[in-house]
């Protein structure tokens, strides 16, 4: 038996989180629920994975709960009731062990093991609701946070009393009358430095965090009347796949700032798409309760996989392909590149533990986590030939090491100065 | 009807013969009347041989009796459908649980009846008040208001803060003279709305006959909605009606779902013996057409949609149906 028998996970509406492992030729699905006890209060709102070796999902449901998943035992592990804010749970991450959870209320918060430790935003200060939460790809604490009248913002949890970017909306119509905003999914381009949301008012805007303008850079107009409900970037840097409430796929070239080619098959408002980094497949779920994977390069609708609830979330493997002997490959490099899973087994099985892995929280040195405090916005020269040449496979850990080192010379040229 | 089928690859028939035929002997030919008389030369010869395989089926079957092969179905869109992967299957666990779990949850679970709210557009035609009431009269516990030139979402918003759990908007085109073209069902308070094409309207007094009818609570039926979708359209549509009829009135009212149109129909029935049933029809009738099923209430504008017909991308096949 494979390590890991499925390659897409997908949380529903109803509670259930399902396993599909899809191939060229085939496709299978599994429950891991139990059918019978289903709650409405258990609709899983967000998913995200545990651990780089992509071992653990992380659930997050509408009544607060998170939950972990281990897709190698094959069981729930841990579950937790949050106690900050109020409303479903809308973004999950991880950062140096510790889970990162936003609810609709607008609270972000970081759950160390140690009370005194953690770390609590108010993301809502104007606004009726957060919707979406997402985490930086090279620096896990950064956090970018936006939702109904509440344009993005940007937090460092190293230093958590002001947002470290705050968007500015656009300048009122011809009209002269306020633009609304309603920020509905949030994701960052390859360098990091540049955001991308989409907005229920069928527009998506591209954000540059380190130019120092605080408006869009670039806004695109999507359809018309098209609640934009996700947003992925996909394998190619300027470009991101846009799902919206009215069953439209469409992939957005913010480089031209135009929609290049809309994907067919969807019947319903897509709730969540999901991009491979450095392949061509995009997945995303619907409301009509179908799984959809489509190849970008071809505009092919792969699979089309019928799951009988309503979908919120997908989640696709690092190494997922369609060719399962491609997959294998990937597998080997990874265990080749990454250290071995540490063992989990006991602290999993200490349910009433907190959420985090204590081990790997303690392992960091205090030192760190004083220079994040000091870590501005990483400032990266775009080029993403460079960093597509040096890292073709795993792109994330040369660039996080180019990042400190450029930091260092520059505190150093600072400390010069100042000298 | 003799039933038209298909001959399969392999197998000789008189058909197959006259096939091969058709280019040279009929299309083929220049003069135009020429081709016409070869075609209906053709067609003679065809429906003769049709006849003639009847009624020798029919000899075969009155001379076998009861070991007769089973009479052949004839070939129409509803038998050549295009399987849907999301039929419903009654014992299905997670089907059964999600609707446990749904907006209709507490309509089934006879928790809460339903009290609706009918309405139209600003200063509707008088044909169109007509069908208000007479909708009115088919609907327990409906109550028929003005529209006052409210929104629909603020109508939603109030109606659910009185405790209304459906609310119906009935859309007429007066700029074409058309009556009522479009309905709006909004289930409250969490949705979700459904949008129907509204077509072919016939009032009870447009009917051949008025007939009276009674204000017992009615039974309703519902007739071929097998889809994933058709599923959620059906519960939506039973919830309109109170969930305990009473047999006394004989009155039904069906909801008939043939090729994705939904037809609805109002009959009082009387058993005359065993095997017999009179219907009499009472009306209104009248054709709906989904166009689009909305997650929660009414917003067109940012909502979500669980199903939105796409024409061009959908209907690329007259033998699928959604519905």
């Amino acid at each position: 038996m494979p390590r890991h028998c499925h390659n897409v996970y997908v949380g529903a509406e109803t509670g259930v989180l399902k396993g599909i492992n899809v191939t060229e030729g085939e496709v299978q699905t599994s429950n891991f629920h139990n059918l019978t006890a289903l709650e409405r209060e258990n609709e899983i709102c967000s998913m995200c994975w545990g651990d780089d070796e992509q071992r653990q999902v992380l659930l997050g449901l509408r009544s607060q709960q998170v939950k972990v998943y281990d897709t190698v035992q094959g069981t729930f592990t841990m579950s937790r009731q949050l106690s900050s804010g109020s409303g479903p749970v809308i973004g999950l991450a991880k950062h140096q062990g510790a889970v990162i959870t936003a609810v609709e209320s607008g609270i972000v918060t970081l759950w160390r093991y140690a009370e005194s430790e953690r770390v609590s935003v108010n993301a809502l200060t104007t606004g009726e609701k957060l919707c979406r939460m997402r985490q930086s790809p090279a620096d896990s604490a950064v956090l970018a946070t936006g939702g109904q009248e509440n344009d993005l913002q940007l937090w460092d949890l190293a230093r958590p009393e002001q947002p470290v970017f705050r968007a500015k909306n656009v300048r009122p119509d011809m009209l002269d009358l306020r633009v609304p905003v309603w920020v509905s999914d949030i994701t960052f381009l390859e360098d990091a430095r540049r955001v991308a949301t989409c907005h229920r008012h069928s527009v998506v805007r591209l954000y540059d965090t380190a130019s120092g303008q605080r408006r869009p850079v670039m806004s695109v107009t999507v359809g018309e009347d098209e609640p934009l409900t996700c947003l992925s970037r996909t394998h190619r840097d300027h470009q991101v796949l846009v799902g919206s409430g009215r069953g439209r796929l469409e992939l957005c070239d913010i480089r031209m700032g135009r929609t290049v080619l809309a994907l067919k098959g969807v019947a319903g408002g897509v709730r969540e798409v999901y991009c491979h980094p450095e392949r061509s497949y995009a997945a995303s779920v619907s409301l009509d309760r179908f799984l959809l994977l489509h190849d970008l390069d071809t505009k092919k609708l792969l699979h089309k996989v019928y799951l009988k609830s309503r979908l919120n979330c997908v989640l696709m493997r690092r190494n997922f392909s369609l060719n399962p002997e491609d997959a294998e490959e990937d597998e080997v490099e990874d265990a080749a590149v990454q250290p071995a899973p540490a063992s989990t087994g006991p602290e999993l099985e200490d349910e009433e533990d907190d959420l985090q892995i204590v081990e790997e929280f303690l392992d960091v040195p205090p030192e760190e986590t004083k220079k994040k405090k000091k870590r501005k916005l990483p400032k990266l020269k775009i080029s993403g030939e460079d960093v597509a040449d040096a890292s073709p496979k795993k792109p994330k850990l040369p660039k996080l090491v180019d990042m400190s080192k450029k930091k260092k010379k520059k505190k150093v040229k600072a400390g010069e100065s100042k000298g | 009807m003799a039933p038209r089928s298909k001959p399969k690859p392999g197998e000789p028939s008189s058909s197959d013969a006259a096939a091969p035929l058709l280019p040279e002997r009929c299309i083929d030919h220049k003069n135009k009347n020429i081709r016409k008389e070869k075609w209906r030369e053709l067609r003679l010869q065809k429906n003769k041989e049709k006849r003639e395989a009847r009624k020798k089926r029919q000899k075969v079957r009155e001379e076998l009796g009861k070991d007769a092969p089973p009479v052949l179905q004839p070939h129409t869109i509803e038998t050549l459908r295009i399987p849907d992967v999301t039929t419903v299957q009654p014992d299905d666990l997670e089907t059964q649980q999600a609707d446990r779990l749904d907006e209709f949850g507490g309509y089934f679970g006879r928790e809460a009846a339903p009290r609706v709210l009918l309405t139209a557009g600003d200063f509707p035609s008088p044909k169109t008040r007509d069908f208000m009431k007479e909708l009115a009269l088919v609907i327990p516990n409906t109550e028929v208001r003005l529209r006052n030139f409210s929104s629909v979402k603020k109508t939603a918003r109030v109606a659910a803060a009185k405790g209304y759990t459906d609310l119906i908007f009935i859309n007429e085109d007066k700029s074409k003279k058309v009556m009522a073209n479009g309905l709006l069902h909004v289930h409250l308070p969490d949705g979700p709305s459904a949008l129907y094409r509204l077509s072919n309207v016939k009032l009870s007094a447009e009917m051949r006959r008025i007939k009276e009818f009674t204000h017992h609570r009615p039974e309703v039926v519902l007739n071929n909605f097998t889809t994933m979708l058709g599923h959620r359209v059906g519960r939506m549509l039973a919830s309109l009606f109170h969930f305990d009829p009473e047999f006394k009135g004989r009155r039904v009212m069906t909801l008939h779902n043939q090729r994705d149109y939904i037809f609805f129909r109002h009959h009082r029935y009387e058993f005359k013996n065993e095997k017999k049933c009179a219907l009499r029809e009472l009306g209104p009738r009248f054709t709906l057409k989904l166009r689009s099923l909305q997650k929660g209430t009414f917003d067109s504008k940012t909502g979500e949609y669980e199903w939105i017909r796409k024409r061009h991308e959908m209907e690329d096949s007259r033998r699928k149906f959604h519905l």
